[in-house]
């Protein structure tokens, strides 16, 4: 069905003009899609280690067409955050140049133990742009959680860790427990 | 991973007089060489076996399987207060076994907390103690390295945030059993069936060498 179509059977204009509020209410972001996310974590000073105790995801999304689904995406991509954040690290030996740990027994991410609560709140702010006033929800639901969580990194110990993945040998250097080394 | 014969084993006797190797001396390639096509090597859980053939590490012509050996399997308490466990005895098995949680509960949080719960239901005690390290320099295909039959330990000059800092002259691997740690501490042995059927007791800590030692020499 042809946009034109559509829109006479949504009884509307093309442009949306009818639908689309710029600066609307409840918008996070003026001309796209917003997203805002918060992270509650704890941090042993002695082993340096983060836990992610609870991740809330706000998600503007246009309509949402099937809001479990959403809500799964959403939660995907706060987990795959919280992955980098933490855990995930392409390691290459200097001299050899092959990568050292490509296999899923030294590669490490994120397991179901270091899942958070997560709380997934969906704005329907319906400025989609498309027939349907929907967005694509992809990576949007994953680009604020690791900066969520090193913001509330340095809100526990001050320090902050300008560099991702943030393991506990990052965390002791940054505190100053160990040295950084090589 | 390469064509290999299967034989299932049905007693002890059989399995130890298969001409298997191990796994250790099957891994040693010349270097430019390639690793041994002609080795015999058996198998418990095939955890750490199969990961090792597959990345091409390890490549027998024949696999021995421990599985189908009964008796294996079991956890007895015996008459001189000490307890045997079979070399087939699951990490699963051990971590809930009430003779072990009881008398050796560093042992059964040892192996309950090993890997993953599909692994430890797979995983024996025997397959635990004689895998082979974790080094990632030893797990790549890409790496000849001291421990496979070539030169030098990239673990020195390389990245070896996760190596040894004792004795790791020549080769900085790092056995990677938490039960072994566990066992050595209980001052446990092992009994290895050899193949003329003459039975032979190590303590733990004598049975793992540091890897500049070599047992034959």
């Amino acid at each position: 069905m042809r946009t034109d179509q559509i829109s006479a059977l949504a009884s509307r204009s093309d442009d949306y003009g009818g639908f689309r509020r710029l600066m609307a209410d409840a918008a996070l972001a003026q001309t796209d899609l917003g997203g805002v996310q918060f992270a509650e974590v704890a941090v042993d000073t002695e082993t340096g280690i983060v836990r992610v105790e609870r991740v809330v995801a706000v998600q503007d999304c246009g309509r949402p067409m099937n809001p479990l689904q959403l809500e799964s995406q959403v939660q995907g991509g706060v987990l795959m955050g919280l992955s980098y954040a933490l855990f995930e690290d392409r390691i290459i030996d200097r001299h050899t140049g092959h990568m050292l740990n490509a296999d899923l027994e030294h590669y490490k991410f994120a397991g179901s133990r270091e899942t958070p609560d997560i709380e997934v709140l969906l704005l329907e702010n319906y400025q989609g742009q498309s027939a349907t006033d929907a967005y694509g929800i992809a990576e949007p639901a994953n680009v604020a959680t690791a900066p969520a969580i090193a913001n509330a990194v340095y809100n526990a110990i001050g320090v902050r860790l300008r560099q991702l993945p943030m393991t506990p040998a990052a965390v002791l250097a940054a505190l100053g427990r160990i040295s950084r080394g090589s | 991973m390469h064509r290999f014969e299967w034989l299932n084993a049905t007693s002890e006797a059989e399995a130890a007089g298969s001409g298997a190797t191990t796994v250790a001396s099957a891994m040693i390639a010349p270097t430019g060489g390639r690793v041994s096509q002609d080795a015999i090597v058996v198998k418990a859980g095939g955890i750490d076996l199969l990961d090792l053939m597959k990345e091409g590490l390890l490549q027998p012509r024949r696999v021995v399987n421990l599985r189908g050996i009964a008796g294996l399997n079991q956890i007895i308490e015996q008459s001189d207060g000490t307890v045997r466990v079979g070399a087939m005895v699951l990490l699963a098995t051990l971590a809930s076994n009430p003779v072990i949680l009881q008398r050796y509960a560093a042992l059964a949080s040892a192996a309950g907390n090993s890997a993953s719960p599909q692994i430890r239901n797979v995983a024996t005690l025997g397959g635990n103690l004689l895998q082979r390290p974790r080094c990632w320099y030893f797990r790549s295909a890409d790496h000849h390295c001291a421990r496979k039959g070539g030169e030098v330990c990239f673990a020195f000059g390389g990245d070896n945030r996760y190596h040894a800092i004792f004795d790791q002259a020549g080769c900085a691997i790092v056995h990677p059993s938490t039960s072994a740690t566990a066992l050595v501490a209980f001052g446990a042995s092992v009994e290895l069936a050899q193949p003329d059927g003459a039975r032979r007791v190590i303590p733990l800590e004598h049975f793992f060498l540091l890897p500049g030692t070599d047992i034959n020499a």
